[in-house]
């Protein structure tokens, strides 16, 4: 899970990369879950399907980004889903839902 | 592998088209010492893992991609399996 906190544009790009989308992300921290304003370090990621900023959205990351992409395309980060609403209980804990 | 324990859930409207009609939930790894370790993770589940339940979660993306059938979708982890009651994982 990650926080779109941004957005990137290329002036000069891969030629991989075509009407790409490309958002800053911040991932989600064990503290992030909890209800705290801690993130991991930013990172960008390809967006196919408009996430807009401030959104939570689902992310892959490593191999699993680029599988998306029918030819080889050097992306780490993929945005997979954006997230609705999500609940969380960690045991022994009040529960935490947005 | 990993040991992990459900402790959520997620759902998503606009998604990949390989994540549609499959659940989404919140896996907290787990040491050998039933401790979380690292954030949690969003995982499929194919078999209705239950929130407390501790589950074998796999990060292996082939098998998540032969699972939910589609060479490209971007899904990484999967749920390979529900662990029994009471597994001990001290040594």
């Amino acid at each position: 899970m990650a926080t779109v906190v941004g957005r990137v544009v290329l002036s000069v790009r891969h030629s991989a990369f075509k009407g790409e989308r490309l958002l800053l992300v911040q991932p989600w921290k064990t503290e992030t879950f909890a209800g705290k304003q801690e993130y991991d370090f930013a990172i960008v990621a390809y967006d196919q399907f408009g996430a807009a900023v401030g959104q939570t959205v689902a992310i892959s990351e490593g191999r699993e980004a680029a599988c998306p992409f029918p030819h080889p395309t050097p992306v780490d980060a993929y945005v997979a889903a954006l997230v609705d609403e999500y609940f969380y209980k960690p045991e022994g804990s009040p529960s935490k839902g947005v | 592998m990993r040991m992990a324990r459900i402790e959520g859930y997620a759902t998503a409207t606009i998604k990949h088209k390989s994540l549609s009609g499959w659940r989404l939930v919140l896996a907290q790894p787990l040491t050998s010492a039933d401790e979380p370790e690292g954030p949690p993770q969003l995982v499929i589940d194919q078999f209705g893992a239950g929130i407390g339940s501790r589950v074998l979660i796999s990060s292996d993306g082939s098998e998540t991609r032969k699972i939910v059938n589609d060479p490209l979708s971007p899904a990484r982890w999967c749920v390979l399996g529900i662990l029994n009651d009471g597994v001990n994982l001290h040594t």
